[in-house]
C-alpha cells in the first residue's frame, strides 16, 4: 500500500487534467440524472413543450 | 511536492468576527499538528484558509519544496492537498464503488488506488451499496478512501475519528503514521486527542 507524497514503487499519481475531470465529472452527472428517476427527461420534455406552445400562446401578427 | 507549510500574521474573519490574529506556525514534512480550541474558535476556517477555500483578512500562507523553494499555492493546494471536513463529498444515490472510483478518478490516482483504498480501510463487503444506506462510520471510512487512493503530502482534516468506532480509530491511526513516515503532513482540528504524535495549535476561545 502506498502512502505519502513518495511512492515506494516510484508510480505518481496521474491527475486528471481539465479534460478528464470535465469527463469523470460529467459520468457522475450523468449518471445522477439517469438513475434519479426522470430528471432529464421531466427537463427535456418541459423544453419541448414550452418551444411548442410558446408561438400559439404569443398569437399571430395583429398588423396582418 | 509539498515540505513545508508556513502561516505567518495569519488573520482569518468570517463576516464582522475576527476568529484569530497574528497567527505564525510551521509544519514540515513528516510532522502532524493539532487544532485545538472553543467551538467557533475558528478551527474549521484555519483548515479551509490553508485549503484556499477562505480568503484570510492578513497574512500569508506558503507552500515550499524540500530546497526551500516556495511553490505556486494553487499548484500546492490543486494536486498535493487533500481536505477532508464534516461533510463526506459523497453523492448518496450511488454506490460505495461508484464514489471510490470517482472520488480517485477526480483527484487523480495510481493504478493501484482504489485497491489500496479499499484494503486500508476495510470498504470490500461496502462496495456495492448505496452510501444512502451506509452508517456515518462507513461513510466517513469511505471519504477516507481518497486519502490512500490518491496519495497526496498535506492531509487537511477536521474531526477526522468523530464518527469511526475504536477498531477504524486505530486503524486511521495506523494510516496516519504511515503517512508521516513517508514524509506526508497533517493539520487536524480535533476535540479529543490524535493518537500520533503531534504537535498542538490551541486556537483558544471565542476572541
Amino acid at each position: 500500500m502506498r502512502f505519502g507524497p513518495r511512492d515506494p514503487e516510484g508510480v505518481e499519481p496521474r491527475p486528471p487534467g481539465l479534460r478528464g475531470a470535465t469527463r469523470v465529472l460529467l459520468e457522475r452527472e450523468l449518471d445522477l440524472a439517469w438513475n434519479g428517476g426522470g430528471g432529464p427527461l421531466l427537463a427535456c420534455g418541459f423544453l419541448l413543450c414550452l418551444t411548442v406552445l410558446l408561438p400559439l400562446a404569443a398569437g399571430g401578427d395583429p398588423g396582418r | 511536492m509539498i515540505h513545508a507549510l508556513s502561516l505567518s500574521g495569519l488573520s482569518v474573519a468570517r463576516g464582522e468576527r475576527v476568529l484569530f490574529r497574528n497567527l505564525d506556525f510551521g509544519l514540515k514534512a513528516g510532522e502532524a499538528a493539532v487544532l485545538t480550541g472553543a467551538n467557533g474558535a475558528g478551527k474549521t476556517s484555519l483548515l479551509r484558509a490553508v485549503a484556499g477555500l477562505i480568503r484570510p483578512e492578513a497574512g500569508e500562507i506558503a507552500f515550499h519544496d524540500g530546497d526551500g523553494n516556495p511553490l505556486d499555492p494553487a499548484e500546492a493546494r490543486g494536486r498535493e492537498t487533500h481536505l477532508l471536513g464534516h461533510q463526506d463529498g459523497l453523492k448518496t444515490g450511488r454506490t460505495a464503488r461508484q464514489e471510490l472510483g470517482f472520488q480517485c478518478d477526480w483527484l487523480g490516482h495510481t493504478q493501484y488506488g482504489v485497491d489500496d483504498a479499499v484494503e486500508a480501510f476495510g470498504l470490500k463487503p461496502l462496495l456495492d451499496l448505496e452510501v444512502r444506506r451506509l452508517s456515518a462510520g462507513q461513510r466517513r471510512r469511505l471519504a477516507m478512501g481518497r486519502l490512500v487512493g490518491s496519495p497526496r503530502a498535506l492531509w487537511l482534516l477536521d474531526e477526522p475519528m468523530a464518527p469511526l468506532d475504536a477498531r477504524w480509530r486505530d486503524a486511521f491511526a495506523a494510516c496516519m503514521r504511515r503517512h508521516l513516515q513517508a514524509d506526508g503532513l497533517i493539520l487536524a482540528a480535533v476535540h479529543d486527542p490524535l493518537p500520533i504524535p503531534a504537535r498542538t495549535l490551541d486556537l483558544g476561545g471565542l476572541s
